[in-house]
């Protein structure tokens, strides 16, 4: 046989995880999948550190995150183990144990999403409630802001933070009558 | 490479993908090979090009002009394997993506050429492979092992007569 030639034999393709993981583990882009939701198909975005976004499956999404985030987007399995938290975050509402990627906002911002992600299922809580909970009554202006700047709707539930009048309030996740939906589908709104 | 060093010099985020991209198949065979195992080759893969990713954020644009990036990853991919096989403890963790649910197949007489490479001194080892499995130039496996180039040529050299003998061997015995 030829040595040479049987040796240029065992050059093979890596597998498609190599290059994925390599991009997702330096940080230089965050890897999305497709998961079913209440609203649709929704893109959860992910990193070594967590789940970066959770965006409406529809055109432009990566730009969306590209123009946010600073960093490109790969299609990629989660990481493993993911998988089965993702999809159960999605269903109930809250992060349970999946990590949650927050360095896209200020520290204000984290404590009022932490704050979010205990509102139990089925209830609901208003922006000033949540400003009093941060130790700052009267920032409900900028819970408000904050609920907008929430990376990862559905999984911090911020559809249940409403208006003290009882009006629903605005939703970023393709608007008030997702939010609706939502909240009817969970009990919290008759 | 010499259009991509000058690339990764001017936007290393923006190009690193592509410099994966171009080498990790041999990266990944020579490693696949080293180790006789496929999800080891696979670890060490990501973890050296993690690494070696890490390493050039913090070098100047003139120090990542002279790199020679094939030498250079195989340097960091055999550190790790040498550490490795000492402590199997190592950081940064490869990033393990959910299974696909199936393994790609091994390459052509895996069994055969784990044992054929067990039989060569390391040194040989090395060089036979990242020679001619992985397709690295002298120059580049002398800078990946720090061995000279002289010796490298004739580690290659006697790793394949060493390697012919052993097949010579096999053949003989399947005809018996």
């Amino acid at each position: 046989m030829n040595l040479e030639k049987e040796l240029g034999r065992l050059l093979t393709t890596a597998p498609r995880e190599v290059g994925e993981g390599v991009v997702l583990g330096t940080g230089i882009s965050d890897g999305f999948s497709v998961f079913e939701s209440l609203l649709g198909p929704v893109v959860v975005t992910f990193n070594p550190l967590g789940v970066s976004a959770v965006d409406l499956l529809s055109e432009g999404f990566e730009q969306r995150f590209e123009q946010r985030f600073q960093r490109g987007l790969l299609e990629a399995r989660p990481p493993r183990g993911w998988n089965d938290l993702i999809l159960r975050a999605l269903e109930e509402g809250t992060p349970g144990a999946l990590p949650v990627d927050l360095r896209s906002v200020t520290t204000f911002q984290r404590e009022v999403l932490e704050e979010t992600a205990a509102i139990p299922r089925g209830q609901t809580r208003s922006y000033g409630w949540l400003a009093h909970q941060t130790g700052r009554p009267r920032a409900a202006r900028a819970v408000g802001q904050t609920m907008a700047r929430n990376p990862v709707p559905l999984v911090i539930p911020c559809h249940r933070v409403v208006r003290a009048d009882g009006q629903v309030g605005h939703y970023g996740l393709g608007g008030i009558h997702n939010k609706r939906t939502l909240l009817r589908v969970e009990g919290a709104l008759g | 490479m010499d259009h991509l060093v000058k690339a990764l010099a001017s936007d290393l985020d923006r190009h690193f993908p592509v410099l994966v991209s171009e080498l990790q198949h041999g990266v990944f065979s020579g490693l696949r090979q080293l180790t006789g195992d496929h999800h080891r080759a696979e670890d060490l893969t990501q973890e050296a090009f993690i690494r070696a990713y890490r390493a050039m954020q913090t070098y100047p644009a003139e120090r990542i002009k002279s790199m020679r990036l094939r030498g250079y990853v195989w340097t960091i991919a055999l550190n790790l394997l040498r550490n490795q096989a000492r402590a199997e403890s190592r950081q940064p963790k490869p990033v393990r993506l959910e299974d696909a649910g199936y393994l790609p197949p091994d390459p052509p007489d895996s069994h055969a050429w784990r044992r054929r490479w067990q039989m060569l001194p390391t040194a040989q080892r090395r060089a036979v492979i990242l020679r001619h499995v992985s397709g690295l130039s002298y120059q580049e496996i002398s800078d990946a092992t720090g061995r000279p180039q002289s010796t490298v040529r004739s580690d290659v050299r006697r790793g394949l007569g060493r390697l012919r003998t052993i097949i010579d061997g096999e053949d003989n015995r399947s005809i018996q």
